[in-house]
């Protein structure tokens, strides 16, 4: 049994004149005691949406369906007030933007106390020894927690909230880009804290980001979302190897490699609306290797082999017609009526 | 310290601040048209010897910048001249108008801070809902309800059930009690005291309302819910105090129309207060007092923004930088 399981998570958003935006589309993923794992995909794909609502987190004018188990238990089943004992003491996050994740009028230490005497984990001076434990432990002197957060860096801002995020020991961590508002030196200071962290205290990691490199870095294993859907899942390995899916291979080849002397590759187009169904892929419009019944037909999300998925309808061609067949709209693109197969390289 | 660097600086600007209220107060009233002894009412078929004996004796005849000198030296002495129309030192005339002007304005005002705070946090936090529609519309009416036409509809309302002029019952002969003496000053207070607490709560609640709901749209919030805070919780440890700090300088902002508000209230409910008193000045051309009052009035919001600057202080301490 994972230690968490979202299953065919829904999220919609009221929008004005009764409309409504589909922004997470049946997502599912597991995740192990311990585990690394990437959410990547483009801005407004829905990562954030998947994070917040798998914490019940999301504004009134958001309709959540699905379900998410922690350790079996189904934690939103029980509406708002069951949820809460959940958070911070069994997932604990680091926001997108977590700059200002402090409150600027609280303590430092304080605000990573707070949480403690409200699950009861600790109080008194108890609390506020193992806070300044924690803020050691992230790389802060203890005695920096009788400061206000605008006193702090912006890496030691997001330290202090990594530390309060381990405030309640909590067994997953959920981090929505941790490290975009940093710089690159930072960033990496703090990715290194993250991995350190999970592997000492066997902590399981959620890191959502557009940034591949550190997800090929940090996540054993990785999701790709496009237009509220995963679209593949798997090794990181196998998805920057192998990918299942076009979008997976062209987002890698979308990103600059420092050493690689190969020329960085744009993915043309944006992604659909979501606030209207979409038929058959959602990716087709960008894709560089569509068949006709991509138009129509919603790939289904299947095994590809150990741990792997993918949703594309390529994975039904034998592999070597699958492969003749990658970038053949792109290539072909000249001329249309390019056969199956005509556009190899 | 630099808390003490802030506090230092706004006393010092505070102190600046008087002073040119104090000399834009003298120079504005040498500028009238006119002086004491020309006023023929006053002084009827004076001969100009006798005119000039007056000049004299009042120090009229002195260059500008010697009476503002005179002016300076009798005003750190607490003195503030004597009231043509009653003969009675300034000073003492206008600290006892004061004495009944700030518990009236005062009671209106911290009530307008208490209800607008409340149903402002109460609307950001019912946002849409019927309560919120209520509210909004409420404040918006009375924000835009000028301060005369509110207070003469009250007295309109209430003339039959409560006492709408003075502050207490002239007719009442004989000892009486202390707790019926302010039993009469409260039912005398009410109307106008009411009349302050509308004009002001609608914009505190307005701004109360926008602030909160901003306040509530930040990443500590969002924190604070994903730490498991029931929403109680999350408003009274880390919004609110937050959200206060726009209403800090709103309040500060306002205080000037305070001030300036109680003389239309005091007019209309005849409460002897300063505002009341600077209208009957202005009514017999009585300078002395006139000055005063607008020295009061100056020296009064410029100390309570002071106070503001502290209250802000104390609240955010990103303000010590
Ligand atoms: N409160 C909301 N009301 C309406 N629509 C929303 C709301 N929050 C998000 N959305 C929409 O849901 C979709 C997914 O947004 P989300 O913030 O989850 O994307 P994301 O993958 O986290 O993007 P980014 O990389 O920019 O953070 C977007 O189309 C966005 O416009
Ligand atoms: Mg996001």
């Amino acid at each position: 049994m994972s230690l968490l399981e979202v299953r065919e998570l829904h999220v919609w958003f009221d929008l004005q004149e009764g409309r409504e935006l589909h922004a997470v589309q049946g997502v599912s993923f597991g995740l192990d005691a311990g585990e690394r794992f990437g959410l990547v995909g483009e801005s407004g794909c829905g990562k954030t949406t998947t994070i917040l609502g798998l914490m019940g987190l999301l504004p009134p004018t958001a309709s959540v369906a699905g379900e998410v188990l922690v350790g079996g238990e189904s934690i939103l089943a029980g509406g708002e007030s069951s949820v809460r004992s959940h958070r911070w003491n069994d997932i604990a996050m680091i926001f997108q933007g977590a700059m200002n994740a402090l409150n600027p009028v609280k303590k430092v230490l304080w605000q990573i106390v707070e949480p403690m005497e409200l699950h009861g984990i600790a109080d008194g001076t108890q609390a506020r020894r193992m806070a300044g434990d924690l803020l050691e432990m992230v790389g802060i002197p203890a005695s920096a927690g009788e400061r206000y957060p605008h006193e702090f860096s912006g890496g030691m801002r997001q330290r202090a909230a990594i530390a309060m995020a381990l405030a309640c020991q909590p067994k997953i961590l959920l981090a929505d880009e941790p490290t975009t508002a940093l710089d690159v030196m930072v960033q990496a200071q703090i990715l290194e804290l993250l991995v350190g962290l999970s592997n000492d205290l066997g902590l399981a990691l959620v890191l959502v980001t557009h940034d591949l490199p550190v997800v090929a870095q940090v996540c054993e294993r990785a999701a790709v979302m496009y237009a509220g859907e995963i679209v593949e899942e798997g090794p990181t390995e196998a998805l920057y190897h192998a990918p299942r899916h076009p979008y997976t291979r062209l987002l890698f080849a979308a990103t600059p490699d420092l050493y690689g002397d190969e020329a960085v590759v744009s993915i043309p187009g944006a992604p659909p609306r979501l606030d209207r169904a979409i038929e058959g892929c959602a990716f087709r419009p960008r894709c560089d290797s569509s068949l006709d019944r991509c138009e129509s037909e919603h790939p289904e999300f299947r095994a590809m082999g150990a741990g792997h998925r993918a949703a594309c309808h390529l994975n039904d061609l034998p592999g070597e017609e699958r492969a003749a067949r990658e970038g053949a709209r792109r290539a072909g693109s000249a001329a249309p009526a390019a056969t199956p197969g005509g556009g190899a390289p | 310290m630099r808390g003490a660097d802030y506090v230092i600086k706004r006393a010092g600007f505070a102190v600046l601040t008087i002073f040119v209220a104090i000399t834009i107060n003298f120079f504005l009233f040498r500028v009238l048209p006119g002086n004491a002894v020309a006023d023929l009412s006053r002084v009827p078929r004076a001969t100009p010897q006798l005119r000039h004996a007056l000049e004299v004796e009042f120090g009229l005849d002195k260059p500008k910048w010697e009476q503002y000198l005179i002016y300076l030296k009798q005003l750190a002495h607490g003195n503030m001249g004597v009231s043509y129309a009653t003969q009675q030192p300034v000073s003492t005339l206008l600290a006892n108008d004061l004495k009944n002007t700030i518990p009236m304005v005062a009671v209106g005002t911290i009530a307008a801070i208490l209800i607008g705070v409340l149903t402002g946090i109460l609307s950001a936090w019912r946002r849409g809902s019927a309560l919120d529609h209520l509210s909004t519309n409420l404040a918006i009416a009375f924000y835009a309800f000028p301060t005369q036409f509110l207070g003469l509809m009250l007295l309109i309302l209430f003339a039959s059930v409560l006492p709408t002029s003075g502050m207490m019952n002239p007719f009442v002969l004989g000892p009486e009690s202390l707790w019926a003496r302010l039993k009469d000053i409260g039912a005398h207070m009410i109307l106008p005291a009411l009349t302050v607490c509308l004009t002001l709560y609608g914009e505190f609640t307005l701004i109360m309302r926008s602030s909160m709901l901003e306040t509530l749209g930040e990443d500590y919030v969002l924190t604070a819910r994903a730490k498991g805070l029931p929403d109680r919780k999350i408003v009274s440890r880390h919004a609110l105090r937050n959200a206060l700090l726009p209403i800090a300088t709103v309040v500060a902002i306002s205080l000037g129309w305070i001030v300036g508000g109680a003389i239309l209230v005091e007019f209309i409910f005849t409460w002897p207060g300063i505002g009341w008193a600077m209208w009957q000045a202005i009514y017999q051309r009585d300078y002395p007092m006139l000055q005063g009052g607008f020295l009061v009035l100056a020296v009064s919001v410029i100390v309570l923004n002071f106070i503001a600057d502290l209250a802000y202080f104390r609240l955010d301490p990103r303000i010590k930088e």
